[in-house]
């Protein structure tokens, strides 16, 4: 394949081409040329199944005689074109945090979750002067790359990243579950996810990031034959071997594998020693190099990390796709402490890991049962919060606000006594309990599972 | 909607000649205050109330209200209207739209997440029969239920998601439906036999329709209205059954004749 001519490409687009269609023509379609979807393997303006919704591109290598142009079924990609101005003359700008940009974000969104689209893993938004790709894993839509300001020296490499993620779609979807504030059902939440997420075939593997080996412990675990602590120092070491399984005493009286878990070692509390801190090369980005041999073996891998914002809790949202944030409806530090990591801990590891993620998912209330009353004063310090940090957190809060109406539902899990007792018996809750188990069921498809 | 009617229209029209057939149940508070505003703006209500066409000069309040019980109060001449299509379609979405009336979801179809937020919806409002039920369990077991197959909610309550028969059961009913038809009631009794030989194309059409209408032996797939043309057409003085109706090709096969003689005879 001759290579794609981009710096001809560019120039001959306006700078201001208010025309959609032009975009797609000069930009779009060389770009998908170039990312290996011939014609017969794209399709314009393509129907999601979700009203009258069209998506400007669809995408799928062609399998044997199944044409994607004419069957029209199971897309992998879309792409939603944007121009670079309005038909006034003003321009339409994609730049992170613009409310275009935010409206395009939203658009690939919906896209990707509708009917007709469920196949589809990637998708990007693009007006020719940005660009950003999406993945979409289950519910959620993450950046998988940053937003890119497109230029004639780094299209190519654009192209080149875009190419290389799409043609190697990791499979796991990684979590962490962090709050700055402690209490707030770390662990818990945890361990009954992954269960949960078990039940529904999928494949889990968990990581004790927390020196307290709170995890390891209830789930009566003991270092595997390679320890993660002796991984982070010593390059030699095959992480794999890290892995144990938890595999507890079923209804028939034999184990039953559930999922693997990665234990934490007692040593980790070393690490608070800067000599031995010093000895990790690349520090708080390191465990994310270490869990890259998993992305393509597991569906979700989750870490439990500490409640401050140190070393293994840096590590982990480093190493994270997504950060789930439990919070206390009664402890209003709990909902303070989660802006402060969606606002200021968040976008710092963003900037450093500087690929798009990750990505902060919406509070959650983990604990008692919510009265009337009780929901009215946390709703108002939730405003009070929004009104300190700025709109922007509105999402992050409350989820199902839309334009014009805030819909102020948060997603809560109620507390039952036998969470509390299942860790004596060392067994996720969800395991002993039905009630538990549908609050967790409920949990997972509202975050993670499609359908 | 088009050059010579006033459907879509903003119309200004004589308060006398809006009729109601709904009420408005505000305090005496907020009208009085409500028409004191409207009259403060020189008899200008911004906001329309929404009315259908009767017949000329005729209409009827089919939404808003609320602000012809003002306009009443502030006795306006004449108050501004919109006139919309008067099938019962567009005057739900406007009566959903003007909030007096709760949309309702198919349950047989509904996603989870609707279902859900139904639920949250129906529990949080005040005095709501259904407190106390979790709707994120009852979400998963009625998502999870074979939905398509109910002709009722009365499934519900064997889910186990505290759901029970009575007040819980019937407040479903205030935002959901169900698209599978009811279970019909029992036909009322069949029209008297009469011969079809001596029969009227009108008679014969009407005993057509009774089959037709409550489904028996699988009339509702034959057209009464060509059915009755055909048979009141055909030559029937040499029939010596009602066999030879199975040959009219009116969709009337031989299967259906013993149905058939259940309204007619000879």
């Amino acid at each position: 394949m001759p290579l794609t001519n981009w710096s001809d490409i560019l120039d001959k687009i306006l700078p201001d081409e208010c025309v959609e269609q032009v975009i797609c023509n000069q930009f779009v379609e060389p770009l998908l040329e170039a990312l290996g979807f011939n014609a017969q393997e794209r399709r314009p303006q393509f129907k999601t199944g979700n009203g009258a919704d069209k998506v400007d591109f669809a995408v799928r290598y062609n399998k044997d005689s199944d044409i994607f142009s004419k069957s029209q079924i199971n897309p992998y990609l879309l792409v939603e074109v944007k121009a670079r101005a309005t038909g006034a003359g003003n321009k339409i700008n994609l730049a992170e945090g613009t409310p275009q940009y935010l409206a395009a974000r939203q658009q690939i969104k919906k896209y990707l979750l509708a009917p007709k689209c469920q196949t589809a893993q990637w998708g990007i938004i693009t007006n020719g002067v940005h660009i950003q790709l999406f993945r979409r894993h289950g519910r959620i839509v993450i950046p998988a790359t940053n937003n890119e300001i497109i230029k004639k020296d780094n299209i190519t490499d654009i192209v080149t990243q875009i190419k290389n993620l799409i043609e190697n779609p990791p499979k796991a979807l990684t979590i962490s579950v962090y709050n700055n504030k402690g209490g707030v059902g770390k662990t818990t939440t945890t361990i009954n996810l992954a269960a949960i997420l078990k039940k529904q075939q999928k494949k889990v593997l968990l990581v004790d990031f927390d020196s307290q080996r709170d995890l390891t412990k209830s789930l009566k675990l003991e270092v595997g034959s390679v320890s993660l602590f002796d991984c982070l120092t010593d390059k030699n070491l095959d992480v794999r071997r890290s892995i144990v399984p938890f595999s507890p005493i079923g209804k028939k009286g034999k184990p039953v594998h559930l999922f693997d878990v990665i234990p934490s070692d007692i040593r980790m509390e070393q690490l608070t020693d800067n000599n031995v801190t010093a000895t990790i090369q690349k520090g708080s980005a390191r465990l994310r190099d270490l869990l890259k041999n998993f992305v393509y073996d597991y569906d979700y891998i989750i870490i439990d990390c500490p409640t401050q914002w140190i070393f293994f809790s840096q590590s982990s949202i480093y190493a994270s796709d997504v950060v789930l944030i439990p919070t206390k409806h009664n402890g209003s530090t709990s909902l303070y402490n989660a802006a402060r990591v969606i606002k200021d801990f968040i976008p710092e590891v963003k900037k450093a890991r500087n690929d798009g993620g990750p990505m902060a998912l919406s509070i959650f209330f983990n604990g008692e049962k919510i009265t009337d009353p009780q929901l009215k004063v946390t709703n108002a310090e939730i405003e009070k919060i929004i009104k300190e940090y700025g709109i922007n957190l509105l999402p992050y809060y409350w989820p199902k606000a839309t334009p014009g109406n805030v819909d102020k539902t948060i997603f809560s899990i109620p507390s039952y006594a036998t969470v509390a007792n299942a860790a004596f018996s060392h067994v996720p809750a969800v395991l002993l309990n039905s009630t538990v188990e549908q609050h967790y069921l409920g949990f997972a498809k509202e975050y993670f599972l499609y359908g | 909607m088009g050059k010579f009617d006033d459907i879509g229209k903003l119309m200004y029209l004589p308060l006398e000649e809006i009729k109601t057939d709904g009420q408005s149940y505000e305090s005496d508070f907020i009208i009085s205050a409500a028409a004191e505003a409207v009259l403060q703006a020189g008899g200008r209500n911004w906001i329309p109330i929404i009315v259908k066409e009767i017949s000329d000069n005729n209409y009827l309040v089919v939404s808003n209200y609320f602000i012809y019980a003002v306009a009443q109060k502030a006795e306006l001449e004449r108050v501004w209207c919109i006139v919309i299509e008067s099938d019962e379609k567009s005057i739900e979405q406007a009566k959903i739209l003007a909030r007096e009336t709760i949309p309702k979801v198919n349950l047989s179809v509904a996603t989870r997440e609707t279902i859900l937020a139904a639920l949250r919806y129906l529990i949080s409002e005040p005095g709501s029969a259904l407190k106390g039920v979790d709707p994120v369990i009852a979400a998963n077991k009625i998502s999870e239920a074979k939905r398509e197959t109910w002709s009722n909610f009365n499934p519900i309550t064997t889910l186990r998601c505290g759901i029970t028969k009575g007040k819980k059961l019937d407040a479903l009913s205030k935002v959901f439906f169900l698209s599978q038809p009811k279970p019909s009631e029992p036909p009322p009794p069949a029209p008297e036999i009469i011969s079809i030989k001596r029969a009227s194309r009108d008679e014969i059409f009407s005993h057509l329709s009774y089959l037709s209408k409550y489904k028996i032996g699988g009339f509702e797939a034959i057209d009464p209205d060509q059915a009755a043309d055909v048979i009141f057409t055909a030559s029937k003085s040499k029939w010596k059954s009602l066999n030879p109706i199975s040959k009219l090709e009116c969709g009337i096969d031989t299967a259906k004749i013993k149905t058939l003689k259940t309204v007619f005879s000879l």
